[in-house]
């Protein structure tokens, strides 16, 4: 894993993909950018290695850069995001949800919804997508050193912290305690459901696991991600909170947390907004003065609560 | 630099040296509408009508630029290769987590679809005449989002065409009511971004170059630019000062951005937005309007990706495929318009993102008037509602031109 | 009592009585050559409103679909004979809740084409006044002229046959002389140059005026009839039916989905002609299909609220033209 972001615009992984002000003035230029400034619009021609069906409605994918040198120096920071895209239909973000550890592909997991999850959910092995990526800023993992990490994730938002939940499991010794409260509405509907069985094996985390309604077999607990979380009660003591889910869900999540006396700096979140340029550009995933695709994905609730309601 | 002097009949002389290497881009007139055209022996340059409708943003921001092609190709695999590694030039087994992936993709060899990909980057030598200072002002506003300033990504579609452009701008002898150029620190001689700024004297222009690129459109003229007199520089002094007079400060520049921010919940944005139609026209003739949209198009097995011009207004601009619409409302899409330019893009680049043109008050199709929204929502709290109500019956409160005659009331049946 | 009076009188009375929210009218714009929509939601505010002849907008535009804001809102708006007309066309598609609006027609005896008055000056028009029949136009740098009204008159308003509002629950004052409809045809003298064209003409024609478009979607945003807004086929994305780049194949594709799309309820109010910022003769393309429509069903759109649309009937007796 090379270097880590720290949540600010400056976090990101070893390839240097943005200039600076310095870096212009001081006649930065194509060359001397990293592969990503150097024409951030092009995509890399990835081959999909496998598809692991995940869900009735989501797939992962797992793809290797054709160009050998660009998998072997890919890195990227947990949290970070990237364009997926199948030429001549049209690119999205999405999360990537590999290890960050990972060197032998790049995962992101995809639920079916528009023109282009569509075309992904069609694709095969062997077939040919374009990936941007890194991008994005990512969790502040080094700076949550020592602290407790608390994750409610629900349905797809797994797929947006699987990378930092994966991340902090293999740095355990970092970290004073990791809890993961992962819900979904019925049991076909965890994602990653290969590995939570490995992480329920771990006595060193603690994991609950629910469902909205009950349901025949199932031994976990069961009750809307919010109320399981309030029944949990966790001690905001030292820890961070993370949420990510459907926006119903990351809404009353954080009232939740909000009750449970977690305050809004020790309270993060991960953003989905409709993005194009993925780099700060072509302006649509604004929120306020904050660009989802730059200044984001990841943000604090006390750095959302500044930000106009257009979440 | 040494000022010039240029007959105004030797104008078509010297675009037309300049046309030898390089586009030369200048406003004309057809059918009436005066826009930025490239130009051609014989055509007349329009320097009468103020402002082209739409300024020349789009010569180095093209309203539509196809930046990708790409072509789909089947191919025979290479021998003994799997479907997973064919095309990767490395041929060595992967171990450890990888190994499932492998397994996963290790069918027999068989032909396979490929993808070829190029980028594109058309950026020709270009010298646009008889932009505005303001226009000029634009790109240098622009700049900041494409070039990377502030730690961002660099954009080597809009910067290959910018350095190789050569802006040579012609001072605004009779600013427009509309103008409001210099309450944001511009000017109708305003020299930022301009390479060579040519104001217009008694039988021509002086000429003054400000740039490398300036003095190099001097040169290329030869003997055709001669150096102004000290009263051609005097008169052409008076002129940019006459000018400067007669732009009218709508608005108190300091405190807008802050007051913006204050007044983020204020309900005055429904009521101010509530003749907007939620079409694009005012960023498409905008000369730092720069969001886009970006999209595929796929004939068989040819294929392109472009980028094109897109609105904070259209209502499908945010919309997610959910349908959920962050900015659903149309008052949360003309807020974004102005708090874009006067508060979140200063906060990420130090600059504003308004050259006071004003040409989207002229061509609005209900006249919504950015100093009108600017005075309301740029105010202080509590005094927003004030000149609101005060706006509300006179609406033509400032910005009435000296000389202009009394606003007219409603007529008798 | 003069119209803009009466205007008045009903928007406050209606805004009082709390019949409505809210009262779309016309006031003037940013100087005395402009007027621009008005929404008065206080009694106290109605002497902003205005009515002259530069009052150019149709402010049925901010009643269609997605329009009126809160959604539900009770409002009241003026109407001229055209702008009437749209109304009507939205109500007989029941397109628009009839319950939730008040409507004040105004006579109408022709709007000034400011575009046109532009033309005879290099210089910024900063006031138009208009009294017996002579318009007055004062520049900012002090030029003045006059013109005969009937000169500088929207094509629209010299050859209306509605000058009325067809529908309406009040009226601000007496009618203007209505031109006797039924002994006369309409007058589609504008769209004869176009029609003598030959077919490769006429494509050529429609490339080069289409070229300008900038795609800004003004003509379609203002068009009071033009109702799908944001699932518009011209911009979807999902399906992408028409491609979003911006090539003279393109433009010309988006115009034509339009004037194809509201014909039959399009009256030609010519609201997409001036609100066009690069100056496309949309007006007289959109003429020209309502003559193709009046010669094939005798139809005028928009004229009687207890009609079907044309194409929304099928009839036998059809003549599909002569």
């Amino acid at each position: 894993m090379a270097a880590q972001g720290n949540g600010s615009n400056g976090g990101i992984g070893a390839a240097k993909t943005r200039l600076t002000r310095g870096d212009v003035a001081a006649g930065a230029t194509i060359a001397r950018a990293g592969k990503l400034a150097g024409n951030p619009y092009l995509p890399e021609v990835a081959t999909v290695l496998e598809i692991i069906d995940e869900t009735p409605t989501i797939k992962t994918f797992r793809l290797r850069f054709d160009d050998p040198e660009v998998q072997k120096n890919f890195s990227f920071a947990p949290g970070q995001v990237g364009q997926l895209g199948i030429f001549g239909v049209g690119e999205a973000t999405f999360a990537i949800s590999s290890k960050p550890s990972e060197k032998e592909f790049i995962q992101f997991s995809v639920m079916k919804a528009g023109e282009v999850t569509k075309a992904l959910h069609n694709l095969s092995v062997g077939d040919k997508v374009g990936v941007r990526a890194p991008m994005g800023n990512g969790f502040p993992v080094e700076a949550w050193k020592g602290k407790r990490i608390l994750y409610v994730l629900g349905g797809i938002g797994s797929a947006a912290l699987k990378a930092t939940i994966e991340y902090t499991l293999e740095h355990r010794a970092d970290y004073a305690g990791i809890t993961i409260l992962y819900g979904a509405t019925h049991p076909t509907n965890f994602t990653y459901w290969y590995d939570v069985k490995e992480w329920q094996k771990r006595d060193d985390i603690e994991l609950v696991l629910t469902i909205d309604r009950d349901c025949e077999g199932w031994q976990c607990d069961v009750g809307l991600v919010p109320s399981v979380l309030e029944r949990m009660a966790p001690s905001p003591e030292n820890t961070i909170a993370i949420t990510c889910g459907p926006p119903i869900m990351i809404k009353f999540a954080l009232i939740s947390f909000e009750k449970l006396g977690f305050t809004p700096e020790q309270t993060y979140t991960t953003l989905e907004k409709r993005m194009k340029c993925g780099i700060g550009i072509c302006g649509r995933c604004n929120v306020g003065p904050k660009y989802v695709c730059v200044d984001g994905p990841v943000f604090s609730l006390a750095e959302l609560k500044e930000l106009p309601d257009e979440l | 630099m040494a000022i010039k002097y240029l007959k105004a009949d030797a104008l078509p002389a010297l675009l037309e040296a300049l046309a030898k290497n390089a586009r030369v881009v200048a406003p004309f007139k057809r059918d009436g509408v005066v826009q930025f055209e490239p130009w051609q022996s014989g055509k007349d340059v329009e320097l009468d009508v103020l402002l082209a409708k739409q300024s020349p943003k789009e010569w180095v921001f093209p309203q539509c630029e196809t930046y990708l092609k790409f072509g789909y190709r089947m191919e025979e695999p290479a021998q003994g290769a799997t479907a997973g590694t064919a095309t990767g030039a490395e041929g060595e087994a992967i171990g450890g987590e990888g190994a499932a992936a492998v397994a996963a993709g290790a069918e027999p060899a068989i032909p396979h679809e490929t993808v070829e990909v190029e980028a594109l980057n058309e950026a020709p030598a270009q010298v646009i005449f008889g932009l505005r200072p303001c226009d000029a002002r634009g790109f240098v506003q622009m700049d900041q989002v494409f070039g990377g300033y502030g730690g961002f990504y660099f954009d080597p579609l809009y910067n290959s065409r910018r350095a190789v452009t050569t802006l040579l701008a012609v001072t605004c002898r009779d600013p427009r009511s509309t103008c409001f150029c210099t309450a944001l620190g511009g000017c109708p001689a305003g020299q930022e971004g301009v390479d060579a700024l040519f104001t217009q004297v008694e039988g021509g222009f002086v000429v003054e170059p400000l740039t490398e690129k300036g003095e190099a459109v001097v040169g290329t003229a030869g003997g055709d630019l001669g150096d102004a007199t000290e009263a051609q520089a005097a008169e052409a002094n008076a002129v940019k000062a006459e000018a400067t007079g007669k732009v009218d400060v709508p608005f108190a520049l300091e405190g807008i951005r802050d007051h913006l921010h204050d007044n983020i919940d204020d309900p005055g944005w429904h009521d101010l937005c509530m003749r907007c139609i939620s079409c694009g026209t005012c960023t498409y003739v905008c000369p730092n309007c720069y969001c886009f949209s970006i999209n595929d198009e796929l004939v068989e097995s040819e294929g392109e990706r472009y980028r094109v011009w897109d609105n904070c207004f259209n209502p499908l601009y945010t919309e997610e495929t959910s349908g959920h619409n962050p900015r659903a409302q149309k008052s949360n899409r003309f807020r974004n318009r102005f708090s874009h330019k006067f508060w979140y893009y200063p906060d990420k680049y130090d600059s504003l993102l308004c050259t006071g043109c004003g040409r989207c008050i002229m061509h609005c199709p209900t006249r919504i008037d950015i100093r009108e929204v600017l005075r309301i929502m740029g105010a202080a709290p509590g005094a927003a509602a004030e000149r609101a109500a005060t706006t509300a019956v006179t609406p033509a409160a400032t910005g009435a031109p000296t000389g202009a005659p009394a606003p007219t009331d409603g007529k008798e049946a | 009592m003069s119209r803009q009076d009466h205007i008045r009188e009903f928007a406050a009375k209606a805004l009082t009585e709390g019949r409505v929210d809210y009262f779309i009218g016309w006031k003037q714009g940013h100087n005395a050559s402009e007027v621009v929509p008005a929404f008065v939601k206080e009694a106290a505010a109605v002497d902003q409103l205005v009515w002259n002849e530069l009052c150019h907008h149709n402010l049925v535009t901010f009643l269609k679909r997605n329009m009126p804001d809160p959604a539900g809102a009770k409002i009241g708006v003026c109407v001229k004979g055209c702008d009437s007309r749209t109304l009507v066309a939205l109500l007989q598609e029941e397109l628009i809740d009839r319950d939730r609006l008040y409507v004040v027609g105004v006579p109408c005896d022709g709007i000034i084409d400011r575009r046109r008055l532009e033309k005879e000056f290099a210089d910024e028009i900063v006031a138009v006044s208009c009294s017996d029949g002579r318009v007055s136009v004062a520049t900012r740098k002090g030029n003045e002229k006059e013109f005969a009204k009937e000169e500088v008159l929207l094509d629209a308003c010299t050859r209306c046959r509605y000058p009325n509002a067809v529908y309406a629950d009040d009226v601000a004052g007496p009618p203007v002389p209505e031109p006797d409809r039924d002994g006369a045809k309409p007058d589609w003298s504008d769209v004869a140059g176009y029609e003598s064209l030959s077919d490769d003409e006429k494509q050529a024609t429609l490339e080069k005026v289409y070229s300008a478009c900038v795609r800004c979607f003004a003509c379609i945003h203002v068009c009071p009839v033009c109702v799908c807004w944001d699932k518009c086929v011209n911009r979807s994305r999902q399906p992408e039916l028409v491609e979003q780049k911006v090539g003279t194949k393109q433009k010309l594709l988006f115009q034509m989905i339009h004037m194809f799309h509201v014909a039959g309820r399009c009256p030609s109010c010519g609201a997409c002609d001036r609100a066009c910022p690069v100056e496309i003769p949309l007006y007289l393309l959109h003429r020209k299909m309502n003559k193709e429509i009046y010669d094939m069903f005798g139809f005028e759109p928009g004229t009687k609220l207890d009609e079907k649309p044309v194409f929304q009937l099928f009839d036998v007796n059809d003549r599909f033209g002569d």
